[in-house]
């Protein structure tokens, strides 16, 4: 892999990191609500896949802002875009994965609304 | 257990709460309800109220087994029902006179008959009718109870197929205390300033001991010195209106409560002389209400309710003392004494009530248990019915925990329905309370802390409110007045419930080999109860 284009990767790792960390404090401080329908699983479910899709735009839109429009050889931005494209999709996919297994080992607890039983 | 008459049913409601709040652990506790009024309100009450226990335990709809004795849970003990009554509905048997049939025979057998009658009782106490009780006749009223029980017994041993319910049902009874007659334990509910209960007290041991004779036809006895018999003394604690002219004119002899004090002083005079009372009662507890007697005449009631369905209570705290004593009874661990010692324990009373703590009921080791359980039933209660509104819209209540367990992935509990559900929401309703057209209905809790007012009862008084508003508010874990022992906060981004939701998710609180539970429902309610002691950090849990 060309040097030039490891920031983009290192920029998906980054904001996966912070979006996983954050939809991990959101879901925890949605309190537990009662009745027999509590809407607050849909709400951690929902707030879930925000921060997912939040993943796969904040990791193109970091990398385009701050990396790609600052490029002036053109065969080196046709790269660029390519691995700001493969590094969104590989974070959003890998936050999907590490959120399923974070919601499977974590019990009955609020993260376990992540994914339907 | 044997319950007497409408206090009687009164003080076992009481003690079914407690079976319900989880004091009598791996039990399975026979209990016979006696009356001589089939219809009596606080009868059907209590008698509605096991069948709903044994329901809430029961994981079939179609078989109502009442479920299995468990360990440190709520609903621990398993209760069997058997309801008698002594029937005076028929003609022939309305009156002593007619009962008696002192007017059949010859003329002279007649005549002695009526002599040798009005020797022991009045004319007017001859002839009143049977069917509300013996209104304080309690002369007449021991006689009869003890008539009852032989006659119903003598009926069973001679053809059973053509036995009365009720008579099948005190055999059953009896058979039971037979089968266990070297370590049977029985604990009498009744008053003794009354008519039913104060009659019945103290020729139960020995009409039990006579009637287990017939029923096994000889085969069996019911030696007095060896089995355990105990019984509350349940002094005036309540009053109604004096049965005016009219009244009296009407029903000839009818209960007077301005008579309550010197009968109950009489019958202690009684139990403290009387040599077979000694020798049969193995423990007697002593139990009044020495502050105001709680008036139970309605305002627009013009009559005295003498009996019937119409009599139906609400519930005293001197009858929780009673199902205590009770508590004490069956948990005791040896019987060292041969004839009956009198037991009594006191409260502080200041200002213008008393104040009462966990210990003034169960003794100073267990107050924390008692604590600990009623405050985690009441925290149920108060879940299901205000934070879950059972109560306040008929809606979730119990469902919302099963809902819960289901999307938080807990499946085990998957098979209680709906409808089984709702039974546990009536049970809690019973327990504290309901709201129907914006009014209060006083459960049985509600009752009690009514009946102390002002004084204090272990918990905030806010647990008791019956402001619409402030149980659409209410914090079930915050109901101590030793913070203590009030659920945690939660921090910043939480709160009490939400809190305690985690406590509930997390697998300590899975029923434990230990708890004995059997049935879905019973380890349901165990994983709650778990829940909540945990929650009250009162470490009685193992």
């Amino acid at each position: 892999m060309h040097n030039s284009v490891i920031s983009a990767y290192i920029i998906g790792v980054a904001v996966l990191l912070v979006m996983m960390i954050l939809s991990i404090i959101v879901s925890n401080a949605i309190k537990y609500e009662p009745g027999s329908n509590p809407r607050d699983p849909q709400k951690r479910r929902t707030w879930f896949w925000i921060f997912g899709v939040a993943t796969l735009v904040f990791t193109f839109l970091v990398g385009y802002i701050f990396v790609y429009t600052s490029i002036r050889v053109p065969s080196f931005a046709t790269k660029y875009l390519i691995a700001m494209t493969i590094s969104s999709v590989v974070s959003f996919v890998l936050y999907i994965a590490i959120g399923f297994i974070l919601s499977k080992s974590s019990g009955h607890g609020k993260l376990s609304n992540w994914f339907r039983k | 257990m044997i319950a007497i008459g409408g206090t009687g049913m009164r003080c076992l409601e009481s003690f079914v709460h407690l079976c319900a709040v989880g004091m009598f652990d791996n039990e399975e506790i026979n209990v016979l309800t006696l009356d001589t009024d089939q219809t009596n309100g606080n009868k059907g009450r209590v008698e509605q109220l096991i069948n709903l226990y044994q329901k809430v335990k029961s994981d079939s709809i179609d078989n109502i087994d009442g479920g299995t004795p468990n360990t440190n849970t709520f609903f621990s003990a398993k209760l069997n029902l058997y309801r008698f009554f002594t029937n005076y509905n028929d003609q022939q048997r309305k009156t002593y006179q007619n009962l008696s049939q002192i007017n059949s025979g010859t003329a002279e057998q007649k005549e002695d008959n009526k002599e040798l009658s009005k020797l022991m009782l009045d004319e007017s106490v001859q002839n009143f009718n049977l069917d509300h009780g013996y209104r304080a006749q309690t002369h007449l009223g021991s006689m009869l109870m003890y008539n009852g029980i032989i006659e119903a017994a003598r009926s069973v041993a001679n053809n059973k197929a053509k036995a009365k319910t009720e008579e099948k049902e005190l055999a059953a009874f009896i058979t039971k205390l037979a089968n266990d007659a070297n370590n049977a334990m029985v604990f009498v509910f009744g008053s003794v300033f009354g008519g039913t209960g104060a009659s019945s007290i103290p020729i139960i041991p020995v009409a039990m001991r006579d009637a287990v004779k017939i029923v096994s036809g000889g085969s069996q006895s019911l030696n007095l010195k060896n089995s355990k018999f105990g019984a509350t003394l349940l002094t005036k604690y309540f009053t109604f209106k004096a049965p005016d002219k009219t009244q009296k004119e009407k029903e000839k002899v009818i209960a007077d409560a301005n008579n309550f004090a010197i009968n109950s002083q009489a019958a202690l005079q009684f139990y403290q002389g009387d040599p077979t009372v000694k020798n049969c009662y193995k423990r007697l507890y002593n139990v009044g209400w020495p502050v105001t007697s709680i008036n139970l005449s309605e305002e627009n009631n013009s009559e005295t309710i003498t009996g019937g369905a119409e009599q139906k209570n609400d519930c005293h705290v001197v009858e929780l003392l009673c199902a205590c004593a009770a508590y004490d009874f069956f948990t005791l661990d040896k019987f060292t004494n041969q004839q009956a010692v009198y037991l009594y324990r006191s409260a502080d009373f200041s200002g213008s009530g008393f104040c009462f703590n966990g210990s003034d009921f169960v003794g100073d080791n267990k107050g924390d248990i008692f604590a600990n359980k009623l405050g985690a039933f009441i925290s149920f209660a108060h879940i299901v019915l205000s934070v879950n509104k059972a109560a306040l819209s008929n809606s979730d209540g119990t469902k919302s925990f099963l809902s819960r367990f289901e999307k938080q992935g807990i499946e085990d509990y998957k098979a209680i329905t709906d409808a089984q559900a709702a039974e546990i929401d009536v049970y809690l309703k019973l327990f504290a309370y309901d709201y129907v057209q914006n009014t209060i209905i006083r459960g049985w809790i509600y009752q009690i802390y009514k009946s102390i007012k002002p004084g204090k009862f272990i918990f905030k008084s806010d647990v008791f409110t019956e402001n619409l508003r402030e149980l659409k508010d209410m914090d079930p874990g915050n109901i101590f007045e030793d913070d203590r022992h009030n659920w945690d906060k939660g921090g910043l981004l939480s709160n009490r419930y939400d809190n305690y939701v985690k406590t509930l998710l997390n697998p300590n609180c899975r029923p434990k080999e230990e708890q004995h539970v059997n049935t879905t429902k019973e380890k349901f309610l165990a994983h709650i109860y778990n829940s909540i002691t945990i929650a009250q950090k009162f470490n009685v849990l193992k």
